[in-house]
């Protein structure tokens, strides 16, 4: 099968970046918020300063890790018709945006604090819809208290959809416990989880090099529970990792590698995704910034770096929409950003929905971006080169200058060969914010009406609820 | 000017100091302001009109984006390497602070460029700044406030899981009832002025720029 990706590091660069991430580990190594996982790494061959909370990770131990590391990972849906096999061989699975913290209403324009109400319905609008593959829970719940507010996140996701759910908030061994026994309430047990991880999370390294206690701690415990995590590094270039993108590039790969040593010490073989959101920062502003021609270059060096390692990986993403109303405010820049950034050889992308630079969503311009990218996973999709596609027999049998219009072969094949772009989609992107945002608002209506997910039983939604408000009442005493 | 130093030594002083500034070079800052104490040159002068003019220029400079934060952040750095050794010399009572802010990243937020980025605009802005570093709890911010008597306190977070404690740090001083003396700025990735206005906030700093010209209406005000 063929399948377009953007190559954009030679054989010999991605040598110098595996080699120099190993230098980084080593020589300057990470800092690690939490004893407890020092302990471990220094047990197991790190070179550790305690009182710096240094670890020095040595090369043998990252090579024992990848070694380790599982090549293919199942991540599993409430409907198993909804199950994704990483890596993929096409298009990569899209989700939605995160983690935001208010909702646009899609009549008044009014911004307000998200709520759990608007998770769910946010998640079952996601599932809903046939661009999106997967769902990252999106907004915060403001309502609840703030050491709860993930476990909250995630049972509401879990119950609105039966898609993979892709959890972003990790804050403690605590916190990953509770998600846990969340998630066994629906899989029938934590051993049924294991097999078939209805979730996973994103655990983020803070860059550069280091990790916070409470999510370090939290990612184990995950892992240890057989739920596959995906290890995010926001390396922003000129911030938190070097201006230049090589830099940028190999500090996202040494986090990546050191949280991989973590990971596979603390539990051989568990589920681990390599994951990068990384991108320059404004110059102007010092915030991040995903619309920038360096972010698909360097989503493209760390895509080649997973498949180079043989990791699934979650590189591409894209943060299209900066304005706080929903539509495409920068054509050429956002549809050239979704295309390249997810052209990298990444098995996961998300970014459907976000607006306002991801600090809030909107439901309308979920359904315009989950629209966009039907049309751009196409440039993308598996083709197959064969002697039969090839047809050398066919063209034979029409002979020189003749047309193939009319052989059976056209007939039989061309809607599988062929993509046919939506012409109802394609006037939107002519009118952009015109009739797009209303017509994205009517089907996002519609499917927010008419769109059902099979109901949990009641009995699991009550020991759910129960699990979180033990949890609370714990934390508060 | 300067009693005991000559005008054209003045000048030459006070271009050293200027020029250090718009060269973004804290060494030849600091030999700047070494240069003027031991010349006699008067501190405050020194400030006044040898660093304050320059930092204004580079300020002027970003806004118009002539330079970008790199150049800013340095210039604020040399401008902190002269007036690390010039402050100190100036009597109590002829302070030209605009006032002081307390600024940190909130509790379980180890997150710092933006703050730190804040944090350097406004000291080279003529703001006193004390800066927490990260992680800070809500009690700290406030304790420190009351002992630094600081005009404003400053709340940075990044995460979304972390910004509640923004809200912490209002209702802390809401019920030590010393709402009213010190004023709340938040900012961070994930926050916005609408959460600004919830949370019962003073205002929000979308940027380090718009931070700025917040605290400097906020420390006008009464």
């Amino acid at each position: 099968m063929a399948n377009a990706k953007l190559v954009f590091l030679s054989k010999d660069e991605q040598d110098l970046i595996h080699e120099s991430s190993l230098k980084s580990l080593n020589d300057i190594g990470m800092m690690i918020r939490s004893d407890s996982t020092l302990k471990m790494l220094s047990e197991s061959g790190a070179d550790v300063d305690f009182q710096k909370k240094i670890a020095r990770i040595p090369e043998e131990m990252v090579a024992e890790a990848l070694k380790k590391a599982p090549r293919s990972i199942r991540l599993c849906a409430r409907d198993s018709k909804n199950d994704m096999i990483v890596p993929t061989a096409g298009p990569p699975y899209a989700a939605t945006t995160g983690l935001g913290v208010y909702v646009r209403d899609m009549n008044t324009g009014e911004k307000r604090p998200s709520t759990r109400k608007d998770i769910a319905d946010f998640i079952r609008l996601g599932d809903g819809l046939d661009g999106v593959d997967f769902l990252w829970t999106s907004i915060t719940a403001n309502e609840v208290p703030q050491v709860t507010h993930g476990l909250h996140e995630l049972w509401t996701a879990m119950q609105n959809t039966t898609k993979h759910v892709n959890g972003v908030s990790v804050m403690s061994a605590d916190d990953s416990r509770k998600q846990i026994e969340l998630a066994a309430l629906i899989a029938g047990g934590e051993e049924e989880l294991r097999k078939r991880p209805l979730f996973s999370v994103i655990c983020c390294s803070i860059a550069p090099l280091s990790f916070e206690g409470g999510a370090v701690e939290g990612m184990i415990e995950l892992v240890k529970g057989g739920i596959p995590i995906m290890s995010m590094s926001m390396s922003l270039s000129g911030g938190s990792s070097p201006v230049t993108l090589a830099g940028t590039i190999t500090n996202a790969n040494s986090e990546n590698l050191a949280s991989l040593v973590i990971t596979q010490f603390a539990a051989p073989g568990s589920p681990h995704i390599y994951c990068s959101s990384s991108a320059p920062i404004s110059m102007k502003t010092g915030m991040i910034n995903y619309m920038t021609s360096e972010q698909p270059l360097i989503a493209a060096g760390l895509g080649q770096m997973a498949r180079r390692y043989g990791l699934p990986s979650m590189v591409g993403d894209w943060g299209i929409n900066d304005m706080d109303t929903p539509g495409i405010p920068h054509p050429f820049t956002t549809i050239l950003g979704i295309t390249l950034s997810t052209m990298t050889n990444t098995d996961l992308v998300s970014g459907i929905g976000g607006i306002d630079a991801v600090k809030g969503v909107a439901f309308d311009q979920a359904v315009i971006e989950a629209n966009i990218w039907k049309n751009v996973r196409a440039y993308m999709r598996s083709v197959a080169i064969s002697e039969e596609t090839i047809a050398l027999d066919v063209v034979k049998e029409v002979g020189h200058g003749n047309t193939f219009l009319t052989h059976p072969h056209t007939a039989r094949n061309f809607k599988k060969e062929l993509h046919f772009f939506d012409e109802k989609t394609l006037a939107w992107e002519a009118t952009l914010s015109d009739n797009m945002v209303s017509e994205a608002k009517a089907v996002a209506e519609r499917i927010l009406k008419e769109h059902t997910v099979p109901r949990l039983d009641d009995s699991i939604i009550r020991s759910g609820d129960e699990v979180i408000a033990e949890y609370e009442r714990r934390v508060e005493a | 000017m300067s009693k005991g130093v000559k005008m054209a030594d003045e000048k030459k002083l006070m271009k050293a100091l200027a020029d250090a500034i718009l060269s973004y070079d804290s060494a030849a800052a600091e030999a700047a302001a070494k240069e003027a104490i031991k010349r006699g040159l008067d501190p405050l002068e020194a400030i006044e009109k040898g660093l304050s003019p320059a930092i204004e220029e580079v300020g002027k400079k970003f806004e118009k984006m002539e330079i970008y934060l790199p150049e800013l952040m340095l210039a604020a750095d040399a401008m902190r390497s002269s007036m690390s050794l010039l402050l100190p010399l100036i009597p109590k009572g002829k302070a030209l602070s605009k006032g002081t802010v307390v600024i940190g990243t909130v509790q379980g937020d180890i997150h710092e460029i933006g703050k730190n980025i804040v944090s350097n605009m406004l000291m080279a802005n003529g703001f006193e700044v004390v800066d927490l570093g990260v992680d800070v709890k809500t009690s700290a911010f406030v304790d420190e406030a009351r002992k630094s008597n600081a005009k404003i306190i400053g709340a940075s977070a990044l995460m979304s899981s972390t910004i509640g404690s923004q809200k912490d740090i209002v209702d802390y001083l809401t019920s030590m009832k010393v709402r009213k003396k010190h004023a709340v700025m938040v900012g961070g990735g994930p926050t916005t002025g609408e959460w600004s206005k919830e949370i019962g906030a003073d205002g929000w700093g979308e940027d380090a720029a718009t931070t700025v010209k917040l605290a400097n209406r906020l420390v006008k005000r009464k």
